[in-house]
């Protein structure tokens, strides 16, 4: 008897399954601090890896939750916030402006003047003027950046926005004096000032190459890009120009492609020091179990809401009682053991993390018979079929099959179209595809309830493209009511209106929330300086190495 | 000695034969064995359920998502999702059966029709036949599938099935060339010939019928290749989509758990390994008792 090739394969596939390990029981969740490294000090090599490439390291277009740690490493801007974990890390502080700035006209003119020592990195080494951030505020509205709807009170934005004008006359720059005059006043709005969309970006630069900035990065953080080779590697290295504090380590390479499980692996042989990516179930169970590892595991609340988007303006979502039906017919609590158990069940859209904010606990038990009474006073007394999309990470398909039979069993036949993680969102905000159904998830880009309401069911931010609003929900009064909270400046009211519109928001259910995830994220053992920024993911300048470090891959260019 | 006593005194292929027999009627009769024997579900999930275990009730999935093992309530453990893997097991193989035999039928069909034309004509419709089937070969079978599953609906079970019968058909167009170049010499064709029998004739119903023993032997053969070839598809998560269980989809489904949850991959993967055992036994012993001594000749 021959052996035949396809034999052998299935020998070795055989002996590769049954080379299983032992099972461990997973120990509860709990937040973790980084562990104390000594004294930082500078110098040395850090290695990340990362599956998909960062969307963008263009500060215009770039809005990727995990491109966002490596983009704020390279772009900074006028302010940046404290280098705290916790809580303590949402305060504002001055970073290329010399000051937080003065704040006029009953909240609606910001005054910053731009620090003197504030310098654009290689090949410019050129003084960063107010006429810069001018420019780069202008060019989100000529790039149709995802950040244009942050900035469309800025006086003369709605005419840009329609195409009658190109310049924001409520942007004025004199020298290193930079104005910006908003229509109504906002408390929020120096958070999203600091957001790195902000960031300077040379006029001479992103005109020579309007189409591949990415590619011709001119820094202004404390790192910048030695080589972007897509879907390889990306190398920062410290920026000598920056004028803030600079960064601990000489270079940092995030290498991409690097799957999850493999991600673990090199970091337990101590080839890399760490990741954007969630430690999968698998191994997180084991690493909890190990004293050596449990503590390089930092498990933290990211201020995220898992949701599920109905598009109202489409059969049968259009009818609330079906979408309340959907709501009463999901089990939350058993989609939190897809994700180990670290999150929380969200009976809420704004997670309950987010100061002022209060649970709501809205169906966080399903009741099937609910559901199936709404489908029938809907007019679908046998459910209907529809197709939920999501993307391929893990652990989303699982927790979509589970949606998807929780769904069937009050009638409800949704087929699953699974997509690779990049390009889903531009597919999702993009409403000629007319999505349907659909997954996602939003970690809050600054620390206020308004990044949650405005940015994602606030029918007056409903756009062609790069729409966050994918439920395409334009209700008057939590329209006017979200609007008239973003000016409030007394805490307790804000949170009083949030509270309102979260409950409305629940009512008419554009959106199911599912959970509140927390992220979980290893670290080698000789890595230092590590926490979750409640804002910024990872502040890359902080890290440090505690052992001798290794050679750096590259010189600083 | 006839066929049937030769193949039946090759004790593998007769082991062989006997699983696979029992895999089908296990496979046919799944839903009774799951449904009244087993009284589970292959798409029911557990996630919130708990069962009895040693005395005690424990979760069928554990708070840190770590699925029950295999235990009198869940024989095979339970998957990712509390789901039943013993039951997925039998549904899979309806699954991966069904696709196996329908994409090696279906490539047989084709196999045999190119085959049979460009041996019989020869000259100009052979070269034309022969290169294509070449310029076929030349691609490697797991892109070429993986290339017409990324263009083809996702996720069907034809869809399957046409993807395997098309990168599967070229080997047998040859097998079925040469065996055709050879039968048309003999006398029995010349005798029809000269009878009055037209091509059509000569080649259904004096060619094809002395072609069935190859036709045999490569499509057993045919059938373990096409087993892994749909494992490896579901694996790459373009084959048989979620929650339709197969054998490959279910390992692709735990493969990063197996550190936890050895049963979810382990099993299937055992009966992915020993059906393809079995179809390459029968194949040999067919082989063996239909063309003795013929295997050099037939290339398998």
């Amino acid at each position: 008897m021959t052996l035949r090739p396809h034999l052998l394969l299935s020998l070795f596939v055989a002996l590769l399954l049954s080379a299983g390990g032992c099972v461990h029981e997973p120990r509860p969740v709990a937040y973790v601090p980084g562990p104390d490294g000594g004294t930082p000090r500078r110098g040395g090599h850090a290695v990340f890896v990362r599956e998909e490439d960062p969307d963008y390291l263009d500060p215009g277009l770039s809005y990727g939750t995990y491109s966002a740690a490596v983009t704020e490493a390279i772009f900074h801007t006028l302010l940046d916030y404290a280098h705290e974990p916790g809580p303590a890390g949402a305060t504002l502080e001055p970073d290329l402006a010399q000051s937080l700035p003065e704040i006029r006209e009953n909240g609606t003119l910001y005054c910053f003047r731009v620090r003197p020592d504030a310098r654009f990195g290689a090949p410019l080494h050129r003084h960063i003027t107010a006429a810069d951030f001018k420019y780069s505020i202008e060019r989100l509205f000529e790039v149709e950046s995802p950040g244009v709807p942050f900035y469309r009170h800025i006086v003369g934005a709605d005419r840009v926005i329609a195409g009658s004008a190109k310049t924001l006359p409520g942007v004025i720059a004199r020298g290193d004096s930079l104005y910006i005059r908003i229509t109504a006043p906002d408390p929020t709005f120096l958070h999203i000032l600091s957001m790195s969309f902000t960031a300077p970006v040379p006029r001479e630069v992103a005109e020579k190459y309007p189409r591949t900035l990415s590619q011709h990065t001119v820094a202004t953080g404390p790192f910048q890009v030695a080589e972007f080779t897509p879907r390889r590697r990306v190398i920062l290295v410290r920026n000598p120009d920056y004028c803030g504090k600079p960064a601990w380590l000489d270079t940092f390479e995030l290498r991409l492609g690097v799957t999850q499980a493999n991600a673990v692996a090199m970091i337990r042989r101590g080839q890399v020091d760490g990741g954007f990516f969630e430690v999968p179930p698998a191994e997180f169970a084991r690493l909890r179990a190990d004293s050596s590892w449990a503590h390089q595991i930092d498990v933290s609340d990211g201020l995220e809401t898992d949701y599920l988007f109905l598009n109202v303006r489409q059969k049968p979502f259009d009818d609330v009682r079906v979408r309340q039906a959907m709501e009463w017919a999901i089990d939350r609590r058993a989609l939190l053991k897809v994700y180990s158990g670290k999150g929380i069940v969200a009976g809420e859209f704004c997670p309950v993390g987010m100061p002022g904010a209060r649970p709501l606990g809205r169906y966080v038990t399903p009741d099937r018979a609910r559901a199936k009474a709404l489908l029938a006073e809907a007019g679908y007394p046998n459910g209907f079929r529809t197709k939920l999309y999501g993307y391929a990470t893990e652990p989303v398909p699982r927790l979509l099959t589970i949606v998807q039979q929780q769904l069937a069993d009050v009638g409800i036949q949704a087929e699953l179209d699974i997509g690779e993680a990049i390009g889903y969102t531009s597919m999702a905000s993009d409403t000629s595809r007319h999505v349907p159904f659909g997954f996602y998830a939003w970690t809050a880009d600054y620390v206020d309830p308004s990044n949650f309401f405005d940015t994602l069911v606030n029918g007056h931010r409903i756009t062609a493209i790069n729409n966050q609003n994918l439920s395409l929900f334009d209700d008057p009064w939590v329209n006017h009511h979200i609007e008239h909270a973003m000016t409030v400046a007394d805490d307790s009211t804000r949170a009083k209106l949030w509270r309102e519109i979260d409950e409305r928001v629940m009512d008419d259910a554009p959106v199911l929330p599912l959970l509140h995830t927390f992220e979980s994220r290893l670290y080698s053992l000789r890595l230092a300086g590590w926490y979750r920024h409640i804002t910024r993911i990872l502040k890359i300048e902080d890290l440090y190495l505690k052992s001798a470090p290794r050679p750096a891959a590259v010189a600083a260019r | 000695m006839t066929a049937a006593r030769r193949f039946a005194r090759d004790r593998w292929a007769l082991t062989g034969f006997v699983f696979l027999a029992l895999l089908v009627v296990v496979a046919v009769a799944a839903p009774l064995v799951v449904g009244r024997v087993l009284h589970a579900s292959p798409y029911r999930l557990g996630m919130m359920d708990k069962v009895k275990e040693g005395g005690r009730l424990v979760d069928v999935v554990s708070d840190g998502g770590i699925p029950i093992g295999p235990s009198a309530s869940y024989p095979l453990g339970a998957d990712l999702i509390g789901r039943d893997v013993l039951s997925r097991l039998i549904y899979g193989a309806r699954v991966s059966l069904l696709v196996s035999t329908m994409g090696t039928l279906l490539a047989v069909l084709l196999g045999l029709l190119v085959g049979l034309l460009a041996g019989f004509y020869r000259g100009t419709v052979d070269t034309i036949l022969s290169r294509f089937v070449d310029a076929m070969m030349a691609i490697p079978i797991l892109l070429l599938a993986i290339a017409l599953a990324s263009v083809l609906p996702q996720g069907n079970v034809w869809t399957v099935v046409l993807i395997l019968g098309l990168v599967n058909w070229t080997y047998l167009a040859r097998i079925v060339r040469g065996e055709v170049l050879s039968l048309r010499e003999k006398e029995f064709v010349e005798a029809a010939r000269a009878l009055g029998a037209n091509d059509s004739v000569i080649l259904a119903r004096h060619l094809v019928p002395n072609l069935v023993g190859p036709l045999l032997v490569f499509g057993t053969l045919s059938m373990a290749g096409n087993i892994l070839l749909e494992s490896a598809l579901s694996f790459l998560g373009v084959g048989i989509q979620a929650p339709t269980p197969s054998w490959g989809n279910m390992i692709q489904e735990g493969m990063a758990f197996y550190s936890v949850a050895w049963w979810v991959v382990l099993f299937p993967g055992i009966a992915i390994l020993l059906t393809v055992v079995s179809l390459n036994l029968v194949g040999d012993g067919l082989r063996d008792a239909l063309v003795p001594g013929s295997q050099e000749r037939i290339g398998l």
